[in-house]
């Protein structure tokens, strides 16, 4: 597929990313036998590597050679857009060497994305990214041509992040695609993309998007020097640069959201949020985020708005409950039994009637049972699903209980808790939730209530000082903002969110004069 | 810094190891005791537990089939009471757990002959919780925790309910829980009553499982007579009727039924009306020769709930004049319980604590012989009673059956 990048205009020349170690800056040399030389010697005479020399009659008398990976290449762009042109130009011209490299790149060549380099060592990057490679005798310098042919998936649904209401479109593994699909939706010039490169040797393109005037200048900043100070020598996915840039590696809570959704990334990026898009992956990157954010889904402001924020409250309940619930049943049955009504206690005990292990060992089995299962899931080949899925269900219910391993009222909070978890939108709170979850069991085995507000305590002080490229991670519960309250924990009408809008845009141009 | 970190750490960890888990009790390592009954023998505290056997209570399982009794009650003795609740641990193989414990019964001996090791033990734990309601029983207090009741799975579960139902929807005898009678008996008057509970029907408890597989019980648990504690010590008793009118003079009637005559003073008190709110003031006085007055100002209303005149209810007048007869019913009630409760020289009705409130200076100077002073103070009754509504219907069934015949 060829894309000719003329939406994304600045992604040609990509800056930045950590220079190349193993060769040092290169110039072109006159000689066009050195000059391919040195190619075949940097790609190590690797065998998708084509020199084709040929002639054409623009300067008959000057050898030109196209250098390019085969592999990476579109054949038909470069046979009808490059070669053709060339071979069939019936003009006589007069110049020479690098005069002549520009006239073909202004006259000649029919391909919009071009421009000529001295250096060895952006030729060859170019060509890594499927550029062409014209080389003429006497110049020292030589024309790069985009004709890249690159693989990848249409435009499909979203899997991850599914709504019952909403466009039914997901980035996929391709940054102009990606790219193209966020102009699609914001049609504004204000919406900047700088792009870059990461990764000495995957070379991965990246690109930041942003709305200027709307994101903070300092934060763009934050982001983009954080990206810039990335020295790796791989980025396979966006877990890499979320990973690489977040403020405190050591906290359970994502400090970046990721999403396949566009509208979800046009929303943060309507609301001043930072989006980067990584090449090779269909997972954008959204910064700043705030703990609150995890909770809502671009559904929200799809659907009315008294059954978005009877929604969101469920899932910040279920969230809750997915951290606490085993925690508090183990602090309930074991120290504090007086807590239940009586009859609750009774039927309980019952239920523990013969359960060899304590409340906490008996909630930590079936809590990694639940565990082991839902990795099996992910990682098991799709055929086996109802296999496991019935193996899964049998285990974790009727089985155990009557194997007398575990009490129903455990298989109970523990399925219920399991469910809760998949409520939040966002799986990589979810997942922290889940890692929280085996903490607070921990603390209310030993601790009981003590031990789990305890716990709940650090949890929120941690929170409290977490930031996420300078925004307060709690925001807008700490520091307190009432007016972001209709779009937190509930989700006001549009008409009010747009006095909203309209009060945050006058706080801003008073802040920038 | 670092170090301070792992240090806290390290102990933490070895903290959490040596305290072994703390006060973790697990479920099926407690013995849930739902009543307790105390009585005097022999000068020994016999208490008795009933204590849940869950297995046989769940719907889970296949136990509740098996028609297990579902409670199993037995006694430890000793010279203290909090001695032989220890001692039960030589004959039981589960830790007595009584933050569940509903109910406690008291003998009518332990009653007289005061209950303030019980009180103490209340103000002192923290497994015993002050929401237990308290019964007092004229014979054996063993015996009542013995009894099984229909419909019910936990007896000591089903007689709270069964005094809380009773507070709620007639108000002739207080839910005492161990909280509120700690409050009385600490007050300024330092009395209060204490239903007694009673087996009626066969002397025999229900003891059994398969007596229950009968349509009919041949013993029944029931409220009876309200014990007047008066210090720390059973006073007397006083009958149902006199309990109620107590409820009236001390503004604890939330709702209940009252019967009078429509015809008139002296015939049969045939017709009803429920209360539906009430409340009592009282405005304690001193006249010039040292007596205390006790202005009571009750105001009640209340709905008809069966009429046996053949009276039009729409005659103008006719409605006052029924409610005056109401409010003459409740004044006689207040009477009858005052005179009981001065006949026991016991202040339960609560003026003590209304003269306190208001004089709390001559309160001091009377306080010491209250109890005798108590039978002496004058009582000067107002009732306004209002008839909210008289349901549906205007005339009696007789009334309107004539209609139609004409």
């Amino acid at each position: 597929m060829f894309f000719n990048h003329t939406k994304s205009g600045g992604l040609n020349q990509p800056k930045g990313g950590s220079p190349r170690k193993k060769h040092k800056e290169e110039p072109f040399s006159a000689s066009l036998k050195s000059n391919i030389d040195t190619f075949t010697k940097l790609l190590g005479h690797s065998s998708d590597l084509e020199i084709k020399p040929f002639a054409s009659d623009l300067a008959p008398e000057i050898t030109m050679s196209l250098v390019y990976l085969s592999e990476m290449v579109n054949e038909t762009t470069l046979n009808e857009s490059v070669l053709r042109p060339l071979m069939e130009e019936d003009q006589q011209a007069e110049e020479r060497s690098n005069a002549l490299i520009h006239l073909i790149k202004e006259q000649i060549i029919q391909v919009g994305s071009t421009y000529c380099t001295d250096s060895i060592e952006e030729a060859i990057d170019m060509l890594l990214n499927g550029y062409c490679l014209l080389l003429v005798q006497e110049a020292n310098s030589g024309l790069m041509i985009n004709v890249s042919s690159k693989e990848g998936r249409t435009v499909s649904e979203p899997t991850t992040q599914t709504v019952l209401r909403g466009p039914q479109q997901s980035f996929n593994e391709i940054l102009s695609t990606n790219i193209n699909l966020m102009r699609q939706i914001i049609k504004s010039p204000d919406l900047h993309i700088e792009s870059m490169v990461v990764g000495s040797q995957t070379r991965t393109q990246i690109a930041m998007l942003y709305l200027n005037g709307v994101a903070s200048a300092e934060a763009v900043k934050t982001v983009r020097d954080r990206l810039e100070a990335i020295e790796v020598s791989g980025i396979l996915e966006s877990g890499y640069i979320e990973a690489l840039i977040q403020e405190k590696t050591y906290t359970p809570f994502p400090t970046l959201m990721n999403t396949e959704r566009p509208d979800a990334v046009a929303g943060g990026i309507l609301e001043g949020q930072i989006a980067i898009v990584v090449d090779g992956t269909p997972f954008v990157l959204l910064a700043p985020v705030t703990l609150f954010q995890f909770f809502q889904t671009p559904e929200d402001y799809y659907h009315r708005f008294d059954i978005a924020t009877f929604l969101r409250l469920i899932r910040f309940v279920s969230f809750l409950i997915s951290m606490l619930l085993p925690a508090l049943y183990i602090a309930v049955t074991t120290f504090h039994q007086e807590m239940l009504p009586t009859t609750l206690l009774i039927t309980l005990a019952a239920q523990r009637e013969g359960i060899p292990f304590p409340g906490l060992v008996e909630a930590l089995i079936m809590e990694m049972t639940f565990e082991v299962l839902r990795e099996a899931g992910v990682r098991m080949p799709r055929a086996i699903g109802p296999a496991i899925s019935i193996v899964g269900a049998l285990v974790l219910g009727q089985a155990a209980v009557d194997a007398g391993i575990v009490s129903a009222g455990m298989v109970m909070v523990v399925s219920f808790t399991a469910i809760s978890s998949f409520v939040i939108p966002q799986f990589n709170i979810a997942i922290s939730a889940r890692l929280i979850r085996f903490t607070f069991m921990l603390l209310a085995g030993v601790f009981g209530f003590m031990g789990i507000v305890a716990g709940f305590m650090a949890m929120l002080i941690h929170l409290a000082g977490l930031e996420s490229f300078g925004v307060p991670y709690m925001t807008p519960l700490a520091p307190f903002n009432w007016s972001a309250m209709k779009d937190t924990f509930i989700r006001a009408p549009h008409k009010v969110l747009l006095k909203r809008e309209a009060a945050n845009k006058i706080n801003r141009t008073s802040k920038a004069e | 810094m670092y170090r301070l970190l792992t240090r806290s750490a390290g102990s933490l960890l070895i903290l959490m190891l040596l305290g072994g888990c703390w006060n973790r009790v697990e479920m099926n390592e407690i013995g849930i005791i739902s009543a307790t009954a105390v009585d005097w023998e022999k000068g020994k505290w016999i208490v008795s537990y009933q204590m849940v056997i869950p297995q046989a209570i769940s719907s889970q399982g296949n136990s509740a089939a098996t028609g297990d009794a579902p409670v199993n009650v037995f006694s430890t003795e000793a010279e203290s009471i909090r001695k032989a609740i220890g001692d039960a641990s030589r004959e039981m193989s589960r830790k007595l757990y009584f933050a569940h414990n509903q109910i406690i019964v008291i003998s009518e001996t332990v009653a007289k002959k005061g209950i303030s090791p019980l009180m103490e033990i209340y103000m002192r734990n923290t497994d015993a919780r002050e929401t237990v309601s308290m019964f007092i029983a004229k014979g054996k207090a063993r015996k009542l925790i013995e009894q099984m009741l229909p419909v019910e799975k936990i007896p000591g579960t089903a007689v709270q309910r069964l005094v809380e139902n009773e507070a709620a929807s007639s108000s002739v005898y207080p839910d005492m829980t161990m909280y509120r009678i700690l409050l009385e008996l600490l007050g300024p008057t330092q009395a209060t009553g204490i239903p007694e509970l009673e087996i009626s029907g066969s002397k025999q408890p229900l003891s059994s499982v398969s007596s229950l597989q009968n349509t009919y019980t041949r013993a029944k648990i029931k409220l009876g007579d309200l014990g007047v504690i008066s210090g720390d010590k059973l006073a007397g008793w006083l009958t149902p009727d006199e309990a109620a009118g107590v409820m009236w003079l001390s503004d604890q009637v939330k709702r209940t039924t009252i019967s009078f005559d429509c015809r008139g003073q002296g015939s049969k008190k045939d017709s009803s009306v429920i209360i539906g709110g009430a409340s009592t003031k009282v405005k304690p006085e001193q006249r010039a020769d040292g007596r205390w007055v006790m202005n009571v100002s009750v105001k009640a209303n209340g709905t008809l709930l069966e009429y046996t005149c053949p009276n039009d209810l729409q005659q103008p007048g006719l409605l006052k004049q029924e409610e005056q007869r109401i409010a003459e019913e409740i004044k006689h009630g207040m009477e009858t319980s005052w005179k009981a409760a001065s006949r026991l020289k016991t202040d339960i009705v609560g003026f003590g604590k209304a003269i306190s409130m208001k004089y709390p200076q001559q309160w001091k100077q009377i306080q010491k012989d209250w109890n005798e002073e108590f039978p002496e103070t004058v009582l000067n009754l107002d009732v306004k009673f209002k008839l909210a509504r008289i349901g549906f219907s205007n005339y009696t069934f007789k009334e309107a059956q004539s209609k139609t015949r004409k």
